[in-house]
């Protein structure tokens, strides 16, 4: 087999356990699927401090069996890093939902984030870890930890190239409590086919599925999410 | 409302490509895609040999292959120009795999040149001492047994840090563990998988 068919096999693998993954998931109750498109500027200049931007929007595609587009949101956050030994960063950060102007019935949701990452290669793999607490203040205030596991690998050789296609897998425990909700717990798995799509830019395309509050209430969402990220 | 989502949605999901330009590459090939004059050498791969892969990498102008396998629980990189003569051959070693007298050597000139600094990555480099098969031959042999035959070089990858600041080079040291030169590495950021 030939590098450009194993390249365009393991694309075509991809889109059918996406189509599949979807078909399984919406026969459950309690599902619904939404769209989440981001766009992101990493600064990393050459000093301990970076700093991140992202925009976001997220939109109901189909709930209680039907289709129907819904807007739910649109964010804007920002976070500033600094560097910790040689393989880690400590971040604080800020997050604005717009919500109201979709739905007058809810507020808009204000998030501070502070943030442990720590990302190292070993050989062709990248792996990162990140540990957040969050302080989501809206209607309820809602404490959230999480912790999220990430790995990435090129799909050509053993570093990714400028137009090369790589995969990467993550999956994040959430646990939220407040004090006007019952503790929550949460596990999300998602995977995503990226490109590097002109240099320091990338692009990818990818699932996530939620399983939320599996101790009480189970409900489960399919986002399929897709990101542009410019490395400045 | 809707209809702006919409647009947002495909101008961020739309994957174009990249205006062909020069530029790094390198990629997983087939067996049958290493240069010819290399198959002399890589039918000398031990049997015992795992993971073995072929690579093709390019600058831009130079070209080069490269055959990778673990043997002995080491990494092997064994790397041939363009017309497959071999270049050299790399094993990936541990720091207690070091002569104990060169590590030491390594790790004084670093402590004296670096406030902090952490080997990421040790190779045994060993260098053809002429362009004939026979020499690359003999050069392979003594490769494969590394554990007891002393390599040209030590390459190393160091992360360094200094008043605060992070870099990474890829050091050469002798056989002895003196220090002949150094490269910086551009360091990749990972921010878009933490955030």
């Amino acid at each position: 087999m030939t590098i450009l068919s194993s390249k365009k096999s393991s694309v075509l693998l991809f889109l059918i356990f996406v189509f599949l993954g979807i078909q399984n998931i919406k026969a459950q109750e309690n599902f619904s699927m939404l769209i989440d498109p981001d766009f992101t500027v990493n600064i990393d200049p050459d000093s301990r401090w970076s700093y991140n931007f992202n925009l976001s929007n997220r939109d109901i595609i189909y709930e209680d069996g039907e289709y129907n587009f819904d807007a739910q949101h649109l964010q804007l956050s920002h976070f500033t890093s600094y560097e910790v030994g040689f393989y880690s960063k400590l971040s604080l950060g800020v997050r604005y939902r717009f919500k109201e102007i979709f739905d007058s019935d809810s507020q808009d949701e204000v998030r501070i984030v502070e943030q442990f990452g720590h990302s190292r290669k070993y050989n062709s793999l990248k792996v990162a870890h990140r540990t957040r607490f969050e302080q989501r203040l809206r209607e309820i205030t809602t404490y959230r930890t999480r912790y999220r596991f990430s790995v990435e690998l090129p799909l050509s050789g053993q570093r990714v190239d400028q137009n090369e296609f790589f995969i990467i897998g993550n999956t994040e425990a959430l646990f939220s409590v407040g004090s006007e909700e019952r503790p929550k717990l949460e596990q999300r798995f998602s995977v995503a086919l990226g490109n590097e799509i002109w240099a320091k830019t990338k692009a990818t395309l990818g699932l996530q599925y939620r399983y939320e509050d599996y101790t009480g209430d189970p409900a489960s969402e399919l986002f399929i999410t897709s990101e542009i990220i410019l490395s400045l | 409302m809707k209809k702006l989502f919409i647009i947002t949605f495909i101008l961020f999901t739309a994957l174009a490509k990249a205006q062909d330009k020069k530029m790094e590459k390198e990629e997983g090939i087939d067996r049958e895609e290493m240069p010819e004059n290399a198959f002399f050498l890589i039918e000398k791969i031990p049997e015992k040999a795992k993971r073995l892969r072929y690579y093709y990498q390019t600058d831009g102008e130079d070209v080069s292959y490269e055959t990778k396998f673990k043997f002995k629980r080491s990494i092997f990189s064994v790397e041939f120009g363009k017309d497959g003569k071999l270049q050299d051959v790399e094993v990936t070693l541990k720091e207690k795999q070091l002569p104990e007298k060169t590590l030491e050597n390594i790790q004084t000139y670093l402590e004296k040149n670096q406030e902090r600094h952490k080997l990421e990555k040790i190779q045994a480099q060993y260098l053809p001492n002429s362009a004939s098969e026979s020499a690359a031959e003999k050069l392979f042999l003594k490769s494969l047994s590394f554990d007891t035959q002393q390599p040209d070089n030590y390459e190393i990858i160091v992360a360094v840090k200094n008043k605060g600041k992070l870099k990474k080079y890829e050091m050469l040291f002798d056989e002895n563990g003196q220090f002949k030169n150094e490269r910086e590495i551009l360091r990749n950021s990972y921010d878009y998988l933490i955030f």
